[in-house]
């Protein structure tokens, strides 16, 4: 591939299929790049190809998908599936992984559009065979029709948790329980951000249909849970609770937690784009202005991958973004851009009305980790654990960067996307600073494994040129 | 805020941690500034290699120096143990360096003979094997391997333990460290020399650079054109595999916890501009053609690091030119050479004799131009 | 642990631990094990302890099974195919010279 690319977009979810279609309305040259093999991101998942009989028993969100992922493949812009990209250089070199084999394309901009992950949250047992994200059951059901068996129960917070709970309610699937970890003080303040998240669109209504489906289902929900455990010898068997001054165990083969989405920024930070403590998420967000332009001239990011704001503004902000790509590349005047963009910020602006609330409610106070032992695994893939950390802390590490070389924690194959936010909240909790002032962990090119012999095989693009 | 000490070191490093327990050992009261904190980044960049084998050609001082260093090695992790109770891991396991033609088996051969000559060796310390013999250590090994040269003395250590552990027996030792200072000025023009940095100020007797490649700008304000250039050096390091590579090599070393770590070689090629995936490439195609068997290896990390390289690659041990109390140390092989920097070096910086009797180490044998 | 909702999709076969199995084309390997296998995919290299699928994203890397003779492979990110030999991993995978 010789052939520069106007605009590349990585990532193949709402934001970045938005992002593709309208950028190629307006004349860009576009290409998306996508670890799956089928467009539809995360939320998308399979959509249009899912194993499911019963598509509808998965809500009406998901189906939605079902038109935009249509639309794109209608479309005919280019959509290379199954492929990684590994690195990212200043001059617009494009690493890609796909097959075992590394390669380069060239493009002029880059929209970046890889989206969120589960934000990491550590608790007893969390290692454990059985022990799963609410969004890997997720994936299950979308790719592979697959629940669990013998029952499930759900920990956590948030709203993607009550939606799983009430998806697999509608496949037939046993959840013993939901174990509600949403704190009592964050109803409070929530409270003052309820009028205003009111007009934001039906977000409270479904959320108030799902609990309403869910309670006439009988499903047990506890609420105000501070502490859960899972409990087995090599996989969970059970999981144990303390809710209020009683500790409780249910039984179960499977559970599911969620604890909110952050943005995956490991390709954010690799490149060296600001990123900044949003107190309010409690995560690193990258710092972008509102057509997603960041601090480098060719990169701009949209979707959940700039922050969390949900499926329907992460297709406004990549049309914003494409809008203004188009603008950058002269396929669009400021004029035309700016009358183009102003509809999709007026319904960007009032679907962020429910945001405060949100973030209110669903604010990951717990779990208190000033209470996790120091047996608690935190880095996953190393073992390092809580213990680690705070060890590596009396002996002088300030930051998340100097546990790594401490403890190893962040140095397996996930390259610390599972430990970077709770060793960060571990360093503040022993060194007894906000968050915010933990430094950004390290993250660096390859963004994920690459075998030896696709290193050893590709063309660097400086060869390409010509140059020794 | 002046603080008083008979040496300050400036640099924290492997370089700068050596020196600075060797003379507080010898009773000196000794300060170490550094910019950054207490897990320093100069010993990502480096293997751990404590290595004989090929130094010194052009220069015997250095390859009698780096022998000595080993020789002090065993007693000097010795120290660090029962000291910190931090374990460095040295072994003197014997290394290979591995050859891909007989022409170079050959010019290795006779360069290794000068160097072992040139020392006045009874005997030559090294063996060239043949591909037989290779092949029979390290089973796999690539077609493209015609033989290599081993060394027993050749060895290794933890790198990030050494630091550790010199960082952690200088402190118990009562050395006192000021991490967090940015050095801004120093004033050796009075009867005291001064250090003054963001935060205080430091007097001492001796003032030692140590700050590696940031020797440039402090020797350059003292109006010493320093003769030494950063030589970019990338290191990829793949996930945990069972152990595979089973003696030690100068390029591909597999670690305790099973990561293997592939690295490049100075004698390799310049790394100075090219891009990240130019040197990555290189790097994994040399290993891919050592040992096949690594190619479906994966690797999960990859970084450059910018070594402090003298022009010649031999150490600068020397004073300032016009600054009697300013020494300035420079050397890209702070492992190897630890025992011997915090032995008979910090010896000679303690008693005054550093380039008095000894030259070869000094900027002498460039042609020092005045910045 | 888990089980599929239904069993209509086309089939390929491929071997579990030397088992042989039909797998719905197209299902991903941690799927398939997942409802089929034991519950445990691999044992860790640090403390050969047990682990299974975390994230099913591709993030965690702790569905890594050995697939057609190659270690560390991501079960969730590998679709299976006609043919394909999937073994549990025991501590680090081995490499062979």
């Amino acid at each position: 591939m010789t052939k520069s690319i106007e605009l590349a977009v990585i990532g193949a979810g709402p934001a970045g299929l938005a992002a593709a279609m309208t950028a190629y309305e307006a004349g860009l040259d576009v290409t998306v790049f996508d670890s799956e093999p089928a467009p539809g991101g995360q939320i998308y998942k399979a959509v249009g190809a899912s194993p499911l009989a019963d598509v509808q028993a998965l809500g009406p969100d998901y189906a939605d998908g079902a038109s935009l992922v249509s639309a794109f493949h209608a479309s005919g812009i280019r959509h290379v599936g199954s492929t990684d990209v590994w690195t990212l250089t200043p001059d617009g070199e494009i690493g890609l992984l796909c097959d075992g084999r590394a390669s380069f394309v060239e493009a002029q901009r880059i929209l970046i559009a890889t989206g969120a992950q589960e934000r990491p949250a550590p608790f007893e047992g969390w290692t454990l065979p059985g022990a799963m994200t609410v969004g890997a059951g997720q994936v299950l059901v979308k790719s592979a029709g697959v629940v669990p068996a013998s029952g499930v129960v759900l920990a956590g917070l948030g709203p993607l948790m009550l939606l799983v709970a009430w998806q697999y309610v509608r496949l037939g699937v046993k959840v013993r329980a939901v174990l509600d970890m949403t704190p009592s003080a964050n109803f409070v303040r929530a409270a003052r951000f309820l009028p205003a998240a009111l007009t934001a669109g039906d977000y409270i209504a479904k959320g108030l249909r799902l609990l309403r489906d869910l309670k006439r289902a009988g499903i047990p929900i506890h609420r105000r849970v501070t502490r859960i455990q899972a409990i087995g010898t090599d996989r969970v068997e059970a999981v144990e609770f303390e809710a209020g001054q009683r500790t409780r165990r249910i039984e179960t083969p499977v559970v599911l937690t969620h604890f909110g989405l952050v943005p995956e920024t490991s390709l954010t930070r690799a490149l060296g784009i600001a990123h900044h403590w949003d107190g309010a998420q409690q995560c690193w967000r990258p710092m972008v202005d509102d057509w997603g332009r960041t601090d480098q001239p060719r990169i701009q990011i949209a979707g959940d991958g700039r922050g969390i704001f949900g499926a329907k503004s992460a297709i406004w902000s990549g049309q914003l973004a494409a809008l203004e790509a188009a603008r950058a590349a002269n396929k669009l005047s400021r004029a035309e851009r700016d009358a183009k963009a102003a509809p999709i910020r007026d319904k960007q602006r009032r679907d962020h009305r429910v945001r405060p609330f949100l973030e209110a409610l669903y604010a990951p106070t717990a779990p208190d980790w000033r209470r996790l032992p120091d047996a608690v695994i935190v880095c996953r893939c190393e073992e390092a654990t809580v213990g680690d950390v705070r060890a590596a802390a009396r002996a002088g590490a300030i930051g998340v960067n100097q546990v790594k070389v401490f403890t190893r924690a962040g140095m397996g194959p996930c390259q610390g996307r599972q430990c970077g936010l709770s060793v960060a909240r571990l360093m503040a909790e022993a060194t007894g600073r906000p968050i915010g002032e933990v430094e950004l962990p390290r993250s660096r090119f390859p963004l994920r494994p690459i075998p030896l012999g696709a290193l050893a095989d590709m063309e660097p693009p400086a060869r390409r040129e010509g140059e020794p | 805020m002046v603080s008083r000490f008979d040496s300050v070191v400036v640099g924290g490093g492997l370089l700068g941690m050596s020196v600075a327990y060797g003379l507080r050992l010898r009773d000196q009261s000794v300060a170490v500034i550094d910019e950054g904190d207490v897990a320093h980044r100069a010993s990502r960049g480096t293997f751990g290699l404590v290595w004989a084998q090929s130094k010194g050609r052009g220069m015997p001082e250095y390859a009698r120096w780096t022998r000595d260093s080993i020789q002090l090695w065993p007693a000097f992790a010795e120290d660090l143990l029962d000291r910190t109770g931090i374990e460095v891991t040295y072994s003197r396991c014997g290394g290979y360096m591995f050859a891909f033609t007989d022409d170079e088996l050959d010019r290795r051969k006779a360069d290794y003979g000068e160097i072992c000559d040139g020392i006045g060796l009874a005997a030559p310390d090294f063996e060239v094997l043949d591909r037989k013999a290779v092949a029979d250590a390290f089973p796999g090994i690539g077609e493209a391997v015609r033989g290599a040269t081993y060394c027993p003395i050749d060895g290794d250590c933890d790198p990030l333990a050494l630091l550790r552990a010199l960082h952690r027996a200088f402190i118990d030792a009562g050395g006192r460290h000021f991490p967090g200072h940015i050095l801004a000025r120093i004033d050796d023009e009075g009867p005291r020399p001064k250090v003054e940095t963001n935060r205080q100020t430091f007097e001492a007797d001796r003032i030692v650079l140590c700050a590696g490649i940031g020797n440039r700008g402090l020797a350059k304000d003292l109006g010493c054109a320093l003769p030494l250039k950063p030589s970019r050096g990338q290191i990829l390091v793949s996930e945990r595999v069972k152990p595979v590579i089973p003696h030690l090599t100068h390029i591909i070393r597999q670690t305790r916890e099973g990561s293997i770590m592939i690295g490049d070689s100075h004698e390799n090629v310049g790394f100075d501009d090219g891009t990240t995936a130019t040197a990555m490439c290189d790097i994994a195609s040399n290993a891919a053609k050592t040992f096949p068997f690594l190619r479906d290896l994966q690797i999960v990390r990859a970084w450059g690091c910018l070594r402090p390289m003298p022009l010649d690659g031999f150490p600068i041990y020397d004073r300032v030119p016009g600054h009697p109390n300013v020494i300035v140390l420079n050397t890209h092989s702070g492992v190897t050479l630890a025992a011997a920097h915090a032995g008979p070096l910090a010896e000679q910086i303690s008693n005054d004799s550093l380039g008095i009797t000894e030259r070869c180490f000094s900027m002498d044998r460039f042609d020092v131009q005045t910045a | 642990m888990f089980k599929r909702l239904s069993d209509a999709a086309p089939t390929v076969r491929v071997t579990v631990n030397g088992t042989a199995l039909d797998a719905p084309a197209g299902e991903s390997v941690a799927a398939l094990l997942l409802v089929h296998a034991e519950h445990t995919f691999r044992t860790t290299a640090v403390s050969e302890s047990p682990r299974a699928p975390y994230c099913m994203m591709g993030v965690c890397h702790d569905c890594l099974v050995e697939i057609d003779g190659v270690g560390n492979q991501q079960g969730c990110r590998v679709r299976v195919s006609e043919g394909m030999d999937i073994k549990h991993q025991s501590g680090a995978p081995e490499l062979k010279p």
